[in-house]
């Protein structure tokens, strides 16, 4: 199934959970998202110790099949290696590795111009994919929620909803071990699939690079499905709140245009 | 504060803060960093608390949360553990468990009346007659139990932590800071958690003076403080030992579930308690207790005590007692020999009367129990245990005992560490522990401060090693060689009152009568007699109770083992475990715009789906039925978001589908959809959808939406078994999904769809991908609800935008939104099963009147095997359609109601509804095969007992010709 190239911004999972924030509206290209809640120099001061941003808005398209790593490359889309492993760009976006043949890809958080992204490059190709009967490469439906949490205290928060260590990355405590292993195996970069409050959910640690005033700060962006992101936006914003911190929109993440 | 003393080194308490509390509606005050406890003793008061069964006057005795003497409500929270909650300003607190206040308690006659009331009392006399066992019940509720729980109280949630580290270790005492010292050096991030409000265990309060240990103990705090990687927690319980290195941290906030690599247990050891008689009063304490006391919060325990002993640990509490001011008027040790060592040289040389060989026989009561008067002591005997002559009695207000240690276990023995009791210890010691698990200490049978801290040292660098660090040369440490505990620190007494489990009220005499009675196995007698049951957890009684029961078997210490450790290893408030409610449910994409109109929800699994919209004026009943009436005679709109939504691609989909699916599929044309229905293996119906064909090697499957995810589970296993070349994406939660139905379905549908949607292009039970409102969607004709409809698939995030176009094409129509009880009804009436409603986990497709579905010439299909044995069998119940004669107006039946043949149960209802269509009852049930004849009679036994009787009829009730399917919207003709 192929989204229409032609349809207008759809709604985000997560948008009942606060538009009774009184969002100022504003867009990223044709994408229609909230810049703040009413106080944006709060909100960019959140971004450094807590803050919660919906991210669902984001363009995201799965492609599954045997032959699906060849097929990416084949429209210059550059595939990670290793399951988990994760490859981002500001101009293909995130291209993350779920399984041996399937890809999870979600369009850059910050416009970079006229270049087609990943997601929209693979959507186009799946498409004819599909009216032409090649076989062995499949469209995966991808409506996630998608959140980004950021701040120095946003460890805590997962802390709370999570048992993976995020910290420690790869390594799996309680195993005898080579003495250099433990630390050696850490990857930032990869996407590591895991139940957050109690629901399945694709978690990536980062450092948060958009926005200077945020540089450097340590971020999650979780992924779950759109039927239980209201239930996990609740949930983790209530967390937010009682450490602390609370929900941003997108002003100081991306390049937005403001609707005045 | 008649009992504070002048400043002490290293006290817990800041004198500049003071607090005022309540406490039996008396004001008292106290210092910051008290605990209640102390509070309360440094102020005078003894009596605390009173005892679970006869309600004896209680006061400090382990001053360690190793009893239950103290415990105390608020209005805002009960059973507060005064030994070790910290005093706040405002508490307003009463013991729990009195009549009438601890000091008047009404229920003190109780104790009168021990001798009727031995061990196994209430089992003998409560248990008939029965009806009057609810009474019994209330009245011992009433008089023995703990604190009332506040109903109205409302706990903020507490945050529940997951964390991880390379090394835990559960303690600080010198054994607990060395292993984090080593570890940490090693190269290991260590988590050090202390339950006390300070760490440094016993270097705090038992060094007897001992300048050089004060001072080893102060450097290895500080250089655990100093250390990055080592994180050192106080006030936190690790409660729990779980496999793969879980465990459960508690503090007052919150439980950790900390993931650890190696987990070091240096938790010491639990003081014993001397049995005697009045063993219990306000007064006799644990050394360690008065030691506490005295060090951390700078009170007297007492004015002149007795210290009843049998090592050297009583030995240096006397010294600390008499530096401090208190008199000591004797020393008794159990031991023939007495403490030969320095310790014991420098109390006889101060002039302190020690006997040796002897025993406290009975502390003195003052008036009501309320303290100790004296101490009856007596020789031990030869045996050590037989009070015989040479009684002599001291005048004093308490009893400081320290007869023996007991291993501080319970992590060990949760995750299955084997404990060993050394008879030249006389002590469990681990001889047996799972990889990851390290002892130090005390709980290792360690005792001299220095081995301590050697001890520790090795489990430390062990942990470490375990990990993955390199920590050189592990050093070597050894157990004590004396023992730290007399084998049998019990003293019979004729008239009794001499307790093994203070929490319980258990005495010597409860625990011979229930080995009398054939109790005599460790783990029958703690159920029969209690023991170990309390809040306490057995910490005193266990070891107390097995010495007890080896001596009256004739049997050694050796080779017996103590009752089964389980988690929690003490009381976690409820509000802890609970900790954030995290119950994930499952909105559709409309969700929100259900709630804008009024839909009251109901669950399927764990989705939110509309049962019914709210109609101002209307009932529950009237608003389903208004619903299924739009769609029956307009056009209705449903949320089927919740569907299970498969696609399946690749060259071996249709092999895979003759597979799993009872039907055929290889000959289902591409746009053509078909009943999928799938069994186990054993031919048990486990789901149902329809398939539909999108391309040669492209389909969509539905199934339900409970089954949809375990539907995926299996597929994904079957793929991988029969190692077919298939992708299957499961989509159920990325799409959305909607079900325009009724008459006038199509001319909505077709204002918002370039499809040709006439009967020729897009006839029955087809298939199409088209654009609905402008987005891509998947269309299905489908007749669920027995009338012309389409199911509308499209992408999550364009959901609303497809639901509101429809709405609005349908406005001139007066379409109506109908939620899943009218669906049920509709469905009902076209007489379609609902898996896991009118199906069970053993009904078969032919039980179930889906015979037509199997397909047993296929070469294969999961369950086929099964099936055709089935087939050979006589049917033992079928699912058959009932009515109810219209002048039926009683209360429906309900789905599961009893069918009733020949006074025998027949079957059951799985369905029924009243059909406003029909004007008449229709259900549907399990009957026998010999009553499933048209025109035969049912008898539903209904929830007051009597039966209703209706008829068994055909189905489908409602148009059983499919006619509905092709209804001329502006004729009401069926079109052929």
């Amino acid at each position: 199934m192929s989204p229409s190239a032609s349809t207008p911004s759809p709604r985000s999972p997560l948008q009942s959970g606060w538009e009774s924030l009184d969002p100022t509206w504003g867009s990223i290209g044709s994408l229609r998202v909230p810049l703040d809640f009413g106080d944006p120099d709060g909100e960019a001061a959140r971004l450094s110790r807590l803050a919660l941003a919906d991210l669902s808005i984001l363009p995201k398209v799965g492609v599954k099949g045997q032959r699906a790593a060849q097929w990416l490359e084949s429209l210059s889309v550059n595939v990670p290696e290793r399951v988990y492993g994760c490859h981002d760009s500001d101009r293909d976006g995130l291209v993350a590795r779920l399984d041996v043949g399937e890809f999870f890809l979600e369009a850059p958080v910050a416009s970079t111009g006229q270049e087609k992204s990943a997601v929209e490059r693979v959507s186009t190709a799946l498409a004819k994919e599909t009216e032409s009967g090649v076989t062995n490469v499949y469209r995966v439906e991808r409506q996630d929620a998608s959140l980004l949490l950021c701040g120095k205290e946003a460890h805590k928060v997962l802390e709370q909803t999570c048992g993976y260590h995020f910290r420690m990355g790869n390594q799996q405590i309680g195993k005898n071990k080579e003495p250099s292993e433990p630390r050696a195996k850490q990857s930032s970069r990869d996407v590591v699939l895991t139940r957050v409050a109690g629901v399945s959910a694709t978690v990536r640690a980062l450092d948060l690079v958009a926005g200077d005033r945020s540089r450097g700060v340590p971020a999650f962006r979780v992924w779950t499905s759109p039927c239980y992101g209201l239930y996990l936006w609740k949930v983790i914003s209530e967390i937010v709140r009682d450490l602390g911190g609370g929900p941003v929109g997108l002003r100081g993440l991306v390049n937005t245009n403001g609707e005045g | 504060m008649t009992r504070r003393l002048p400043q002490q080194p290293g006290e817990w308490i800041d004198r500049d803060t003071k607090v005022s509390f309540r406490f039996e509606g008396r004001l008292y005050e106290g210092y910051a960093g008290d605990t209640i406890s102390s509070a309360l003793w440094a102020a005078g008061v003894r009596v605390l608390g009173r005892s679970f069964k006869y309600h004896r006057p209680r006061g400090i005795f382990s001053f360690a949360d190793d009893d239950s003497n103290v415990m105390l409500e608020s209005g805002e929270a009960t059973n507060i553990r005064g030994d070790i909650t910290q005093l706040r300003e405002g508490l307003e607190l009463r013991a729990v468990n009195t009549f009438g206040g601890v000091q008047g308690d009404r229920l003190r006659l109780m104790d009168r009346f021990g001798a009727f009331t031995p061990v196994g009392f209430y089992y003998k006399a409560f248990h008939s007659p029965k009806r009057l066992f609810p009474f019994y019940e209330r009245q011992i509720r009433k008089i023995a139990g703990l604190g009332s729980i506040n109903p109205t109280r409302f706990s903020p949630p507490s945050p529940k932590d997951y964390a991880h580290v390379d090394v835990l270790v559960v303690g600080s005492g010198p054994a607990g800071l060395s292993a984090a010292l080593a570890a940490a050096h090693s190269g290991a991030r260590v988590l050090v958690v202390e339950r006390l409000p300070r760490a440094g265990g016993t270097l705090h309060y038992q060094l007897g003076y001992d300048r050089s240990l004060q001072e080893r103990g102060a450097a290895l705090l500080d250089e655990v403080r100093s250390l990055d990687a080592i994180e050192l927690r106080t006030s936190t319980t690790a409660v729990g030992h779980y496999a793969d290195g879980w465990v459960g941290l508690v503090d007052e906030r919150r439980l950790t579930k900390i993931r650890c690599g190696a987990v070091v247990v240096a938790t010491g050891c639990h003081e014993q308690p001397a049995v005697f008689r009045n063993n219990d009063l306000p007064g006799v304490m644990l050394a360690t207790a008065a030691q506490r006391l005295l060090r951390h919060y700078a009170v007297r325990p007492f004015k002149r005590c007795v210290v009843f002993t049998a090592n050297v640990d009583g030995y240096r509490a006397a010294l600390d007692f008499q530096r401090a001011g208190v008199g000591v008027a004797a020393v008794v040790d159990l031991r023939p020999e007495g403490e030969t060592s320095n310790v014991g040289r420098a109390l006889r040389e101060a002039g302190t009367p020690t006997l040796t060989g002897s025993m406290v026989y009975v502390a003195d009561p003052t008036r009501g129990k309320r303290g100790v008067r004296s101490v009856t002591v007596r020789n031990a005997g030869d045996t050590g245990l037989n009070p015989s002559s040479g009684e002599r009695r001291f005048e004093c207000d308490g009893i400081a005992v320290s007869v023996g240690w007991a291993p501080a276990d319970g992590l060990i023995r949760q995750v299955h560490g084997r404990m060993e009791y050394l008879e030249n210890l006389e002590q469990f010691v681990p001889v047996d522990l799972p990889p990851g698990v390290f002892v130090a200490g005390r709980v290792n049978g360690v005792y001299e401060v220095l081995s301590q801290i050697d001890d520790g040292e090795r489990a430390g660098s062990e942990a470490a090693e375990y990990v993955g660090f390199d920590s050189g040369t592990v050093p070597t440490s050894r157990r004590s060689q004396a023992p730290r505990s007399h084998p049998y620190p019990i003293v019979p007494h004729p008239s009794g009152k001499n307790f093994i489990d203070f929490d319980e009220d258990i005495q010597l005499k409860d625990i011979e009568n229930a080995v009398a009675e054939g109790f005599d196995n460790v783990e029958l007698l703690k159920r029969y007699s209690t023991f170990g049951m309390g809040p306490s957890q057995g910490r005193h009684s266990n070891l107390l109770s097995l010495r007890v029961l080896a001596r009256l078997r004739g049997e050694p210490m050796a080779g017996k083992q103590t009752t089964t450790s389980r988690p929690f290893t003490t009381p976690v408030p409820l509000s802890h475990l609970a900790g954030r409610i995290f119950t994930p449910r499952r909105r559709t994409p409309q969700h929100h715009f259900h709630e804008q109109h009024d839909a009251q929800f109901t669950y399927a699994a764990d989705w939110l789906r509309p049962e019914y919209y709210r109609r101002l004026g209307k009932s529950r009943e009237e608003c389903i039925a208004a619903e299924a009436r739009s769609v029956r005679e307009g056009v209705g709109l449903i949320d089927l978001g919740t569907l299970g939504k498969i696609e399946l691609s690749g060259p071996d989909s249709v092999e895979f589908l003759e597979r799993l699916y009872t039907g055929r599929f290889g000959n289902l044309a591409v746009g053509r959809t078909r009943y999928g229905l799938s069994c186990d293996e054993s031919g048990v119906v486990v789901d149902d959808g329809i398939v539909a064909r999108l391309a040669d090697d492209r389909f969509y499957v539905s199934a339900t939406s409970s089954g949809a995810a375990g539907a995926y589970r299996e597929m994904q296993r079957w793929a991988m078994q029969w190692n077919l070349d298939v992708t299957l994406v499961n989509a159920t939660n990325q799409l959305g999904a909607m079900n325009i139905a009724g008459p006038l379905s199509r001319v909505v549908l077709a204002r918002c769809t370039d499809l040709n949607l006439s009967r020729e292009e897009f006839p029955f039970l087809n298939v199409r991908e088209a654009t609905v409102a402008g987005v891509r969607a998947i269309i299905v004709r489908v007749g669920f609800v027995g009338e012309l409809g389409y199911e509308i698939h499209v992408p999550a995030g364009e959901t609303c935008r497809v639901w509101s176009a429809l709405l609005e094409a349908g406005a001139d129509e007066d379409i109506q939104l109908f939620g899943v009880e009218a669906q049920r009804l509709l469905r009902l009436e076209k007489g379609h099963l609902i898996v896991a409603q009118d199906t069970d986990g053993l009904t078969t497709p032919f039980e179930a009147g889906l015979a037509w579905a199997v397909n047993l010439g296929k070469p294969f299909f999961v369950g086929q095997r099964s099936l055709e044995i089935l087939k050979r069998k006589p049917l033992t119940r079928t699912l058959v359609g009932f009515t109810l004669p219209r002048t039926f107006s009683d209360p429906l039946p309900k789905e599961c109601h009893l069918v009733i043949e020949n006074g025998e149960i027949g079957g059951r209802v799985t369905s029924v509804a009243h059909s406003f269509t029909l004007g008449h009852v229709i259900g549907i049930a399990y009957v026998s095969p010999t009553n499933s004849e048209p025109g035969s009679p049912i008898a539903i036994r209904v929830d007051d007992g009597k039966l209703v009787h209706g008829t068994v009829v055909k189905t489908p009730f409602y148009d059983p010709d499919n006619e509905r399917q092709e209804l001329d919207p502006t004729t009401g003709d069926a079109k052929r």
